[in-house]
């Protein structure tokens, strides 16, 4: 079973994409802040993070920068998630796929089926 | 040496503002927000919260190079709420995430209560090194309180955060009491209503409480539109304190019809304001337009600033009479601001007509004719306010220098001379009257001056016709009074002024005139 770590603070958002993401057989573990998403990285790695760029304490850039920095997490493949299309950042700061709020049910399964499968990681 | 008064070592604590860039808004709290400062935002859904909030943190980026934190405790999507403000002018998505951050701290204070969201608050004001933060949805945060007490260490804690950051902080929640635990712990306490007044809508903002701060208090309207949320202060207290009035030497402004001009001395005194009052079709708009193409034939810029007649309209009916307004519209002496009769608000319309005049600074000794004082009373949602309302206006109007004329309109077929804006003859320098008589099947206008504050003024009445020659004024009472001395039926009777006002003209005889003018069966 593919994990996913869902980074969210908004509690509609991160419950209903949790949701649906356990409803189509992924192992789903959620977490609402940045800082709090460094340490549940520190203890297990997932397939995909599934991360908001506007967290609270940490933002999800932040997160990504220091997930880049880490052996074991630098390959974990990202999908950022925002209202706004992220600019320019340091291109060691690699996100695979941007999902922009308010986003479909089927981009949020397209994006995450892409990453989990075993080619969408290559 | 110590404890010298002339020790100037010992600076006074700077009074750091921070302005919220909503038109008027600063001019309210006179300078804006108090840096580190804590606001309470209050009002029912659909007052304008959020909004205000949001273009309060767009200015501060744009104006301060600020860096704000949105923080909503409510169950609702950031998206769905920046869906809702992209429309909005002030909406600018690259400022999201760099200069504005959203987050939620609902989660957190529900599961881990106020210290926990304490905790998220301050790691993410240092974190972004936020200068303004906005709580939206307080009430939330309140249903998860375990006691008032707790709610009340909350918001203190709050308080001490955001000074010690120099943070300035808003907590925007549904309508609270005045009393509330919340308000009597915050800097300062904003009210924003959204209430029925009659058939109208009506938004207004008061501001309660602004510690350390004068501010200008009571309710002024709101508006919300495609530029965001403004505010119109109430006219009577935004003007409060009128300047010093128009200058020393005043010139006398003539309407360019030498007969008429006569009567009042040889015209306006400049810097006053005169009432125009007579039914509808007496000739109020082309005598005030005639006041405006003779002040610009004198160089002079005018303004005028009505609500029934679109320009065309109004230069067509200038033009057919032999006023050549069009010209002076091309030229730019006279400018011509229309607003269609339509749901209005008083302030916002004094706000246009003083912005307007501000704009023309340049000029000197300029003319402004308002058609009709009616326009003002239909947009007043508090018609109480209109008689200090018109004589704040008149009274900035005067410190500007501006010579005014403004019209008000009788009712068609009244018997006695009731004036609709009383006020406005108490306000208003002079006072010139325009009326219908009857008499063997004819209709016959008349003319007078009925009131002329400090100034010599004749008090007879004058018969005038309106051709396509333009405004024709008898050279003399006598016209007037054959027709008022025939077998007259008044379609209005001579006028006894139900009024404050002096009354003084209509049954006194002028001096002796000459001529007569022949009755003319030219109809308008």
């Amino acid at each position: 079973m593919k994990t996913i770590l869902v980074v969210e603070d908004e509690f509609d958002v991160q419950q209903v994409v949790a949701d649906v993401l356990r409803d189509e057989g992924y192992e789903v573990s959620v977490c609402g802040t940045g800082a709090e998403a460094l340490r549940r990285l520190s203890e297990s790695r997932p397939d995909v993070v599934l991360m908001d760029i506007m967290l609270p304490v940490l933002s999800g850039m932040h997160v990504l920068e220091v997930m880049r920095k880490t052996p074991g997490l630098d390959q974990v493949p990202v999908i950022l998630m925002s209202e706004a299309i992220p600019r320019s950042a340091a291109p060691s700061l690699s996100w695979q796929l941007f999902l922009k709020k308010p986003f479909r049910l089927e981009q949020l399964l397209d994006a995450v089926g892409r990453l989990s499968s075993p080619e969408g990681r290559s | 040496m110590s404890g010298s008064d002339t020790d100037d070592s010992v600076q006074p604590p700077r009074d750091e503002r921070v302005e919220s860039g909503i038109p008027r808004l600063d001019f309210i709290l006179k300078g804006g927000f108090k840096q580190g400062g804590i606001y309470a935002l209050m009002g029912p859904p659909g007052s304008g919260k959020t909004i205000l909030a949001n273009q309060l943190c767009f200015n501060h980026i744009d104006k301060s190079d600020g860096r704000c934190v949105y923080m909503t405790l409510l169950i609702e999507s950031h998206a769905k709420m920046l869906r809702h403000l992209e429309s909005l002018r002030f909406f600018r998505l690259e400022e999201i995430p760099d200069k504005l951050y959203y987050i939620s701290g609902y989660k957190v204070v529900r599961d881990q209560g106020f210290s926990g969201l304490l905790e998220l608050i301050r790691g993410t004001l240092r974190e972004r090194r936020a200068t303004v933060f906005v709580i939206d949805g307080m009430e939330s945060a309140e249903q998860f309180a375990p006691t008032v007490q707790a709610y009340g260490e909350f918001v203190h804690s709050l308080q001490a955060l955001a000074s010690l950051l120099g943070c300035t902080t808003f907590l925007i929640s549904n309508m609270r009491d005045r009393t509330h635990t919340e308000n009597a712990l915050v800097d300062g306490v904003i009210e924003l209503s959204d209430r029925l007044i009659g058939p109208r809508a009506v938004r207004e903002l008061t501001v309660h409480k602004f510690r350390g701060s004068d501010y200008l208090r009571g309710r002024h309207e709101v508006e919300i539109s495609s530029d965001g949320i403004s505010i119109h202060p109430r006219t009577e207290v935004q003007f409060a304190h009128p300047g010093p009035s128009a200058r020393e030497q005043r010139l006398r402004m003539a309407f360019g019809l030498p007969r008429f001009d006569e009567m009042l001395g040889g015209g306006l005194p400049s810097g006053s304001t005169t009432a125009l009052v007579g039914s509808p079709g007496t000739g109020k708009t082309l005598l005030g337009l005639s006041f405006l193409v003779e002040g610009a034939r004198q160089g002079q810029r005018g303004t005028y600033f009505g609500f029934y007649e679109p320009p065309p309209r109004l230069i067509e009916k200038a033009e057919a009479v032999g006023i050549p307004l069009e010209r002076y519209v091309q030229d730019g002496s006279i400018s011509l601001v229309w607003q269609p009769p339509l749901e209005h608000l008083m302030d916002s319309l004094a706000e246009q007509l003083l912005e307007k005049i501000r704009a023309d600074s340049a000029s000197e000794r300029r003319r402004l004719f308002i058609d009709g004082a009616e326009g003002f009373r239909a947009a007043a949602v508090y018609p109480e306010r209109v008689p200090i309302f018109l004589s704040a206006l008149t009274n900035q109007l005067r410190s500007l220098d501006i010579t005014t004329v403004i019209t008000d309109e009788l009712e068609l077929f009244q018997s006695e001379l009731v004036l609709p804006t009383p006020e406005l003859a108490n306000v208003a320098e002079s006072v010139v009257l325009l009326r219908y008589v009857e008499l063997r099947s004819q209709i016959y206008r008349l003319l007078s001056v009925m009131k002329m504050r400090e100034s010599r003024y004749d008090t007879s009445l004058r018969e005038f016709h309106i051709t396509p020659g333009g405004i024709d004024v008898a050279e003399s009472f006598q016209s007037a009074e054959s027709i008022l001395s025939g077998h007259v039926r008044e379609v209005r009777a001579a006028p006894r002024v139900r009024k404050a006002a002096k009354k003084k003209g209509a049954a006194t005889r002028g001096p002796k005139g000459k001529g007569r003018a022949r009755p003319s069966r030219r109809g308008r």
